[in-house]
């Protein structure tokens, strides 16, 4: 089945990805892969870890895209397999401890102004798990159901942490006035 | 920016970067040169509910440990906090800068008295790495070398030991090296580097404290931190160096393992980060049994040994006869599924001791 007939018009096929041809790969790469690795940074706080993370989910797509039942928009679907390695990302970098440097990088971009300084400085200090929910949800658009089988967690649980997040959130910008 | 709707509104306008030009040619390299990586596609929904069973068993646990916990026992974790630093055995605290042991874990075991430094000897072991997802996926992450040889630190004999690894997709470049005093076991010196060398962290060890410096590379920006500290489970115990996998190679040859055994140490994390991370953190050892475990190096009967670092657990082989690690495992669980890294040995290259 052709992508082509999901999103419109492609450069590529599924099958053409799942043979792992590189054209058909840089064509998916151009299309997608920045957008992925926004998601990735938004999720690890890191642009090197944003990196791994694409770079680890492209070279693994061709054989995950096997398990992909065309189902649904290629887009969401890789959106969700790039949420899951950021995931598991996280995790590894938290054991290894590494997450302290990641951490100690500033994030923000001198062009955000003040405001947006202070509102990535509060993000950044965000625990993961409360982290995750509220760029999902803000920042991607993605339902609490869609969120909950994300993270295979239940629509309250997700929705409960969004308000923390967000909670903590307003709290740390009145603490910086 | 105080109300819920303008955060949410300024959230979505914060800028993020584009990925660096050279990405995608280091993908398709990959490859190329035969990479291969399981993506974790789906979630096991049996690993959901035994998470919930799990912390509705821990629920249950901390009511029954609130309900039993005695007044008496709360003091006594005070005054261990207090004892230990009281016992350190320097003076006055300020003339060498050192920071307070803000948070200092009590050990689960009593810490290890009986070392027998002199069984440590040299040799280079190479691990494979592998990441399990879910139970069914198994994915290769590359090989770690830890070498031990022998070397001079400040013109006296001491261990080097170092790291080094080769992992699929790294990119980190990174780099670890520690002297380490023979008759002690304690690191003289330790050194990490990463992102080619361009960051790194070295933490310097004097007999009664350490001090560190950072330096994290950009981008955006490059920056320093230092720290000193005072060194806790002096005297009694030897200190090892946290992050660093060949203390366990070096430690466990020097141990009385047998059944039932058990220890503590201290490690050793950023003292530069000590307002992020507990400065130390007691390692916990005890040997749960005995098992033959087959590894890419061959079969070997070992002893199992559970071994706890603050909240992480993992589990440890080493063989009985030769005292190598054979094999360590980690597995933890998330909302994106269960886990389980694994180092085997796949190859050794071992220098007796001397006779």
């Amino acid at each position: 089945m052709s992508v082509t007939a999901l999103t419109g018009t492609r450069e590529f096929s599924i099958e053409a990805l799942r043979a792992g041809r590189p054209d058909a790969l840089a064509a998916l790469y151009r299309e997608h892969g920045a957008a992925l690795y926004r998601l990735a940074y938004r999720l690890t706080g890191s642009r090197h870890d944003a990196e791994d993370v694409v770079h680890d989910m492209f070279v693994g797509l061709p054989e995950a895209l096997r398990r992909y039942e065309e189902r649904g928009e290629l887009a969401a679907w890789l959106k969700r397999v790039a949420a899951r390695v950021a995931l598991m990302r996280l995790r590894s970098r938290k054991r290894r401890r590494e997450v302290g440097l990641d951490a100690a990088e500033p994030r923000t971009d001198p062009s955000s102004g003040t405001d947006g300084i202070a509102l990535q400085t509060a993000v950044d200090a965000l625990p993961d798990r409360l982290r995750v929910v509220l760029v999902l949800k803000e920042i991607e658009g993605y339902s609490h159901a869609e969120i909950g089988d994300l993270l295979g967690i239940s629509a309250v649980a997700s929705r409960v942490r969004l308000n923390r997040a967000l909670r903590r959130l307003r709290k740390a910008l009145e603490d910086g006035r | 920016m105080n109300d819920l709707d303008s955060v949410r509104a300024a959230l979505r306008e914060q800028p993020a970067p584009e990925p660096s030009r050279d990405l995608l040619p280091r993908i398709l390299s990959s490859r190329a040169a035969g990479v291969r990586l399981t993506l974790p596609t789906a979630i096991a929904r049996s690993a959901a509910r035994w998470r919930l069973g799990a912390l509705l068993v821990a629920a249950a646990t901390l009511l029954f440990w609130v309900g039993t916990r005695s007044p008496v026992s709360r003091e006594g974790r005070g005054a261990f906090d207090r004892d230990l630093l009281l016992g350190m055995p320097f003076a006055p605290l300020e003339a060498i800068g050192q920071e307070a042991l803000a948070r200092v874990m009590q050990p689960r075991y009593p810490l290890i008295t009986a070392l027998d430094a002199g069984r440590v000897h040299a040799g280079k072991w190479t691990y494979q790495l592998q990441w399990t997802t879910d139970g069914a996926f198994t994915s290769p992450q590359g090989n770690r070398t830890l070498t031990i040889g022998q070397g001079r630190f400040d013109g006296k004999p001491s261990w080097i030991m170092t790291e080094t690894r080769d992992l699929k997709g790294a990119t980190s470049g990174a780099g670890d090296t520690v002297f380490v005093d023979p008759g002690s076991l304690r690191p003289l010196r330790h050194a990490r580097s990463w992102k080619q060398g361009r960051s790194f962290f070295v933490q310097e060890f004097l007999h009664d404290s350490v001090s560190e410096r950072l330096h994290v590379a950009g981008p955006p920006s490059e920056r320093n931190f230092s720290g000193n500290a005072a060194l806790p489970g002096l005297k009694v115990s030897p200190l090892v160096v946290s992050w660093s996998p060949y203390w366990l190679n070096a430690l466990v040859q020097a141990l009385p393992l047998e059944r039932r055994w058990r220890g503590s140490v201290y490690s050793v994390n950023w003292i530069s980060m000590a307002d992020r991370f507990p400065a130390f953190t007691p390692l916990d050892l005890r040997v749960t049994g005995a098992e033959r475990v087959r590894v890419p190096a061959g079969s070997f009967d070992c002893w199992k040994l559970d071994v706890r670092e603050g909240p992480d657990k993992f589990l440890v082989w080493v063989s009985k006869e030769e005292r190598w690690v054979v094999m360590t495992r980690h597995t933890w669980s998330d909302e994106a599924g269960e886990w389980r890294d694994e180092a085997l040995l796949a190859a050794v290259a071992p220098t007796p001791p001397a006779p």
